[in-house]
């Protein structure tokens, strides 16, 4: 509680009842994805009711555990004893904004000894988080202007850095469930039909995300996405609710493997992060009114029909089973019933509907199976007619009418059919046993094809025999190399270390082009600068932190002996006057010095710890 | 750098995989399969006649049969349809012994094989001892299938499969860290245990256990290496044994077995078989 300074606060104060409200935010300020803690406290002489808090719009309010406190004094004055109480009850609520702005949190109610006590209504601003570059979300949709129930996917990406650096996260994803404004694919459809290959948590549900590594402004990323597919079904522009990141990222932590292999994060500093994503709208517009076929039943996608009728030949007044199945691309709940082109001498009845949809990479696609009962009333019914089906093609933006049929059929007159006979089921059954009359061999084997060599046993193969250590050596080198690449990547010392003859080797060449080309003062500053780098990477510091002045200080102890360092300060020397001398150097010197360099850079390479 | 370091770990690792899956079983040469061919002729033949009622004509063929098998094994093609053949031409010809010796042999290296199994049954239905071979369980024969249902090589190339995957979802592991292949590892381990155990004691058994089959039509069981010792007890024509020792005498070579026998030990006592020594020539080797 103490934690919990009040930095806002609005008194409702009585005698004897004091009724506070505050927030842990300095001046009322969070960010967005952040929590405020709200504080009601009631301090009273009688145990308090609990207030009441109004509902706040665009906020999520969640209920914490309230804390209860109890005093008791007792005064004696001129022998006379006075015993007082007093109760203190804080109220705790978390409130999560969903949205940037400001928002005020309206006053809360206390109905107390007949009297009503009122807190000051407090606004709190919520601002966008600080840019940072670690944790980058980014919801993409496949498409900004869809028509209604037009299908649609909203991708989330989030970016980050180096996974390993999170310590615990939250994610909200505001359209994990549902979208107001839209008909989305079951939850659990939709988790069993990712095929990711990191699971997060996303509100307390497990959601396979998918992997890939990739490079945003010059900085590689781990990119962990997720898309759900979506139908609107109401017109207007709806705004999507940003997906909100917060997690614990240490910034300065050790990297190190145990012997085992498994690698140990310890942190030394972190910090939190909140991330939101971009701003998002969709429009959604209605179908288009013209060419609107008679037939249209509010299907919306790309689809195929095909049908069939069982049986093709029957009795007047027998049903036949026409069953049509229309399947493709959309949302397949909202397909209607193909009709009968005319149905003149026909009884129709609707019979069973069976609807089948899953995801198929970034589209929804399902099937819908009708079952229409067809009773032909008349001998003169020769065929089905043909069924049509229409619906919308928004990729198109046109509708579409498919037909399929007609089926000829057979329409016999009505008959009474003779009564079939059953036998009855004690009907009388013979048995025979087989008995076995000789005992001998089975025949021989005639196929030359079963004639392979088999005298050649795999375990005396030398090939085998020599071959057994390898993968265990394999694996030795993968742990060695992959040890070695963590450590490139995570400890920048050993990595300037290592990476410094090779740099050092590369400036020294240009250096001789230089000297080649006859630019004196060029061909110093590259020799400085590939013996400042070199000593700076073998020693992880800055590079502009080694002169010939420092160099002595910097490597005392470090392994070179004096007169290398010497001779190091001295070639320093020489090519700071180099770059500013006016005169020209006779090129025995300028070699001089290259070599120089040269050797001094093999030497350190070797002598620097 | 990761990569590539694992696509190349795992192109070795294939490539030995390759190298070791091919030809554990070698090409047969022509004549051999012209061999085999004229055998079965032969024994074809002899079957005809015998069912003729010709059977001294029957019995030529069938060693005529015989041979030819022979010769196959003899110039280097050893196979089980082979040895198969050849234990069913000698069980024409009555040699129960050597019939179950091949039987034996046919079914080291197709134990799952119906026929050699029903044959070999068969066989040793007609040896005059009682046998005492221990048949396990079918559970445990389904659980130890590497053991009973494999032969050699295939129990080899099993554990071999398993030894270079388990390296290679190790070295996966090492790069990708996927959870995935850490549990197909210890999945691989756990098989390469149970299969690496189940060669190891095929190994053991079929290589440097010997067991035969008695051959001659009586076999003496002597208490020592020598005729000077008395004969223990008598064992028959087609009974199988456990070769314990081996010693050469002035004359002859003498075999420690433990025969695969039931024995009655006093009236209407049975018991198993002791060890005893008999000769060398009673005795062929599987």
């Amino acid at each position: 509680l103490t934690a919990l300074l009040p930095y806002s606060a609005a008194i409702a104060q009585d005698e004897e009842v004091v009724f506070t409200a505050s927030t842990d935010k300095p001046d009322n300020t969070m960010v967005l994805g952040d929590s405020l803690t709200l504080e009601l406290k009631v301090s009273a002489g009688q145990e308090p009711p609990p207030p009441h808090l109004p509902q706040i719009d665009g906020v999520d309010v969640e209920v914490l555990p309230e804390s209860r406190f109890v005093s008791s004094s007792i005064s004696i004055i001129n022998g006379k004893r006075t015993e007082s109480k007093s109760y203190t009850v804080v109220y705790r609520y978390r409130l999560t904004p969903t949205a940037l702005g400001k928002f005020t949190i309206p006053s809360a109610t206390l109905v107390f000894g007949g009297k009503s006590y009122k807190t000051q209504p407090i606004t709190v601003t919520v601002v966008k988080a600080i840019p940072q570059d670690h944790i980058i979300l980014e919801v993409i949709p496949s498409k900004r202007m869809v028509f209604i129930d037009e299908q649609f996917r909203l991708t989330l990406k989030i970016y980050i850095d180096r996974p390993h650096c999170i310590r615990t996260y939250s994610l909200k994803l505001p359209w994990l469930r549902e979208l107001q404004g839209f008909v989305s694919e079951d939850l659990q459809k939709f988790i069993s039909s990712l095929r990711g290959g990191v699971k997060l948590i996303v509100e307390n549900t497990e959601i396979p995300f998918e992997t890939k590594t990739t490079k945003r402004n010059g900085k590689t990323y781990v990119v962990y996405s997720v898309g759900k597919m979506f139908f609107p079904t109401e017109i207007g522009v709806h705004k999507i609710p940003p997906c909100i990141f917060k997690c614990d990222y240490m910034t300065k932590y050790v990297d190190r493997y145990n012997i085992f292999g498994e690698r140990i994060i310890k942190p030394i500093k972190s910090q939190t992060i909140i991330a939101t994503s971009n701003d998002l709208s969709i429009t959604v517009v209605p179908l288009p009114d013209e060419g609107k076929p008679p037939y249209f039943s509010g299907a919306v996608g790309q689809y195929k029909i095909e049908a069939s009728i069982s049986p093709s030949s029957v009795r007047v007044g027998d049903p036949v089973t026409l069953t049509a199945r229309v399947y493709g691309y959309g949302n397949i709940a909202s397909v209607g019933w193909p009709k009968l082109e005319n149905e003149e001498n026909l009884r129709t009845y609707e019979g069973n509907v069976e609807t089948h949809s899953q995801r198929e990479g970034a589209r929804m696609v399902g099937s819908k199976k009708f079952s229409l009962i067809i009773e032909p009333q008349s001998t003169q019914v020769k065929e089905i007619p043909r069924l049509v089906f229409a619906y919308f093609d928004p990729k198109d933006v046109r509708y579409k009418t498919l037909t399929v049929g007609p089926f000829p059929i057979e329409v016999k007159p009505a008959e009474r059919e003779p009564a079939v006979v059953i036998a009855p089921p004690n009907a009388p059954r013979t048995a025979t046993g087989a008995v076995l009359l000789k005992r001998d061999i089975l025949p021989i084997v005639t196929s030359p094809a079963l004639l392979a060599n088999q005298s050649d046993m795999l375990y005396r193969k030398p090939v085998v025999l020599w071959t057994l250590p390898l993968p265990l050596a394999l694996i030795v080198i993968c742990l060695l190399i992959r040890r070695r690449v963590e450590r490139l990547r995570t400890d920048t010392a050993y990595a300037r270390s290592r990476q410094a003859m090779s740099a050092a080797r590369k400036r020294l060449a240009e250096a001789r082009k230089l000297a080649a080309s006859g630019s004196q003062k060029e061909f110093h500053a590259a020799v400085y600068r590939a013996l400042t780098e070199f000593v700076a990477d073998k020693l992880n510091v800055p590079p502009a932190s080694v002169t010939a002045q420092s160099v002595r200080e910097m490597l005392a102890y470090k392994g070179p002996d004096e007169q290398t360092v010497a001779e190091l300060a001295a070639c320093l020397e020489t090519c700071e006057y180099g770059q500013f001398a006016a005169a020209e150097k006779p090129a025995q010197e300028i070699d001089e010095t290259l070599r120089q360099a040269s050797a001094l850079i093999k030497k350190l390479g070797k002598s620097i710890r | 750098m990761r990569t590539n370091a694992l696509t190349s770990a795992l192109l070795c690792i294939s490539a030995v995989a390759l190298l070791l899956l091919a030809a554990p079983e070698s090409v047969v040469r022509a004549d051999a399969i012209e061999l085999f061919k004229r055998a079965n002729d032969a024994y074809s033949e002899a079957k005809r006649l015998e069912a003729a009622g010709e059977r001294g004509e029957a019995i030529k063929k069938f060693q005529e049969a015989e041979a030819l098998y022979n010769r196959i094994l003899s110039e280097g093609t050893v196979n089980w349809a082979v040895l198969y053949n050849l234990g069913n031409a000698q069980y024409r010809l009555g040699k129960i012994g050597h019939a179950i010796t091949n039987y034996r042999r046919a079914e080291m290296l197709a134990p799952r094989n119906p026929d050699i199994k029903a044959n070999l049954k068969q066989a040793r239905a007609e040896v005059q001892d009682k046998i005492s071979i221990h048949q396990p369980h079918s559970f445990f024969r389904t659980l130890l299938f590497c053991y009973y249902s494999l032969n050699l090589n295939e129990a080899t190339l099993l554990t071999l499969a398993c030894y270079w995957l388990f390296a290679a979802c190790i070295i996966g592991y090492i790069f990708l860290r996927a959870r995935l292949l850490r549990n197909a590892g210890i999945a691989l381990l756990l098989l390469l245990v149970y299969f690496g155990a189940c060669t190891g004691v095929k190994i053991y058994k079929e290589v440097y256990v010997p067991r035969g089959t008695v051959v001659v039509e009586e076999c003496p069981v002597r208490f020592g290496p020598g005729e000077e010792f008395d004969v223990r007890y008598k064992i028959h024509e087609g009974a199988e044994v456990v070769v314990l020792d081996e010693r050469v005498g002035s004359e002859k070579r003498w075999l420690k077995v433990r025969p695969l026998v039931i024995i009655e030990e006093s009236a209407g006592k049975e018991t198993r078989a002791p060890a005893g020594w008999v000769r060398s020539e009673a005795v062929e080797l599987f």
